[in-house]
């Protein structure tokens, strides 16, 4: 084993991690609409719906929301993946998985 | 037998530093609000503007077909396909060690790889999952078109002679080579897949320095790269750290799980990739495209992994009736192949297609069964002009 081991990200850190970025993502996530005051388009390529924020801050730690929004999987395929993504350090609160899945199945679905 | 850890237990800490890293951009993002999502939209990476953004973290960039113009791509228009984005190495820091089954574990500095005998060779790159957006239903994944496919010349020293230096035990069978590039979580999977001895020990394979007459840029794996000619892309891993010669395949997930095909024989085992399938496709005329009455020139690239191109043929009429091409260019052992047929294009809409054929026996074939990953795409190209 390492000797620096324990200076490793632990499973703990990623969720602190993540339920402070999730927090961050709050109210003010702009999606898919313009700001007047930039030239630059703020879109979230995530289908918006009331349960896009929750996809949004969760997969956005390790990657970006582009490698969700391309992609149309069935209801099954799509928790095969969600769990994968669990078992990578996926932060999951009670009641979430569900809800995620719902979404994808029903937002980027084939 | 030693094998390799996951990069979460490397002493270097690198696991956590690419968490960090990651971490660290999201939250960069979230805090600033727009900028580094907004330019998801159009490419983000510097120097590669023409290039069709897949995914922007990890940086995943396709070439629109229409820039596959020449032979040798140039790296402004090389496609990009990672699996996880390595740190970027500072060459003079940088080290590849040659460990496991080897009586004379190495560690070599970049100096050390430059001062041993050079070859370049004109190199094929295709990432596994190039056409995977043509699979219907849907394979998870990057979802690429025509462009993940590329060709450089590749300079740089031959893999076997670094092996032979290391001094291969007789149990050595395959070889692990990992990148400097880490996932973003300790819990997901180091980036590694491993190819026999055989390949490895191929005078073709070799360790990249340099890309088109440049150092290897570090979005292609720079300072120093495998490139494993005729394989699928994820064969030839990126910043090149360590290589562990083993007395068995890698059976991490991108070996286990990714990187697989069904078997012809038995549809419910799977096999992990390696050769490239035999392809080609069609680069003018351009989809869609408005030519003129009269002579016009059909041209492709044509390639075939492990095979060599002997044949393409190309229909105007939708498939009724085929020519051969000529194959013109330069023939490389492992490059891809320019073809090209004069058409003497009459009015109307019409179809034009490319069908390869190589040394190996196979043809480029009219559809594909589902791949459940999204595979091995090489179906017929066609493209559909109006001609006025």
């Amino acid at each position: 084993m390492s000797p620096r081991r324990s200076e490793r990200a632990s499973p703990s850190r990623v969720a602190i991690l993540a339920a402070v970025l999730i927090a961050a993502v709050g109210g003010d996530w702009v999606t898919a609409r313009a700001r007047d005051d930039t030239p630059e388009q703020v879109v979230n390529p995530l289908p918006p719906d009331e349960r896009q924020q929750l996809v949004t801050g969760r997969c956005i730690i390790c990657h970006s929301l582009e490698t969700i929004a391309q992609q149309r999987q069935t209801r099954d395929e799509w928790a095969v993946i969600l769990d994968r993504m669990v078992a990578y350090g996926m932060p999951m609160l009670p009641g979430d998985r569900e809800l995620i899945l719902e979404y994808l199945a029903t937002r980027l679905g084939q | 037998m030693y094998q390799p850890r996951s990069a979460a237990d490397r002493p270097d800490g690198l696991s956590r530093r690419a968490f960090i890293v990651h971490v660290g951009a999201a939250a960069a993002l979230l805090k600033t609000g727009s900028s580094a999502l907004a330019q998801s939209a159009s490419p983000a990476v510097p120097g590669k503007e023409r290039l069709i953004v897949r995914s922007p973290r990890p940086v995943n960039l396709e070439t629109p077909l229409k820039e596959l113009a020449s032979e040798v791509t140039p790296v402004e228009l090389f496609y990009v396909r990672n699996n996880y984005d390595g740190p970027e190495i500072d060459s003079a820091q940088y080290v590849l060690k040659v460990q496991g089954e080897v009586d004379n574990p190495l560690s070599l500095r970049l100096d050390d790889l430059r001062q041993m005998e050079q070859v370049t060779q004109t190199v094929t790159l295709e990432c596994a999952g190039n056409g995977r957006g043509f699979y219907n239903p849907k394979a998870a994944g990057i979802q690429w078109e025509h462009g993940a496919v590329g060709t450089g010349v590749w300079k740089g020293v031959r893999l076997a002679d670094v092996l032979r230096r290391a001094r291969p035990r007789p149990a050595a069978r395959h070889v692990v080579p990992n990148g400097h590039d880490g996932p973003p979580t300790p819990q997901a999977p180091d980036f590694i897949r491993s190819h026999p001895l055989w390949k490895a020990m191929e005078p073709h394979t070799i360790i990249a320095l340099e890309l088109n007459g440049n150092p290897v840029p570090h979005l292609h794996g720079g300072p120093a790269r495998l490139i494993v000619p005729g394989w699928v892309g994820s064969a030839s891993i990126k910043w090149l750290t360590e290589i562990t010669l083993a007395q068995k395949e890698w059976d991490g997930p991108f070996m286990a799980r990714s990187y697989r095909s069904p078997r012809v024989d038995d549809p419910k085992e799977s096999y992990s990739l390696t050769s490239l399938e035999c392809k080609s496709i069609v680069v003018h005329p351009a989809d869609g495209a408005q030519l003129t009455t009269g002579t016009q020139t059909v041209q492709g690239f044509a390639w075939a992994g492990e095979g060599a191109i002997v044949a393409v043929d190309v229909s105007t009429d939708g498939g009724q009736t085929w020519m051969p091409a000529r194959l013109a260019g330069e023939e490389h052992r492992y490059a891809w192949r320019r073809w090209e047929l004069p058409w003497d294009a009459k009015t109307g809409p019409a179809i034009v297609m490319a069908r390869a054929s190589d040394s190996l026996g196979r043809v480029q074939p009219a559809s594909r069964p589902r791949d459940p990953q999204g595979y091995r795409w090489n179906v017929i190209h066609a493209v559909r002009v109006n001609v006025s």
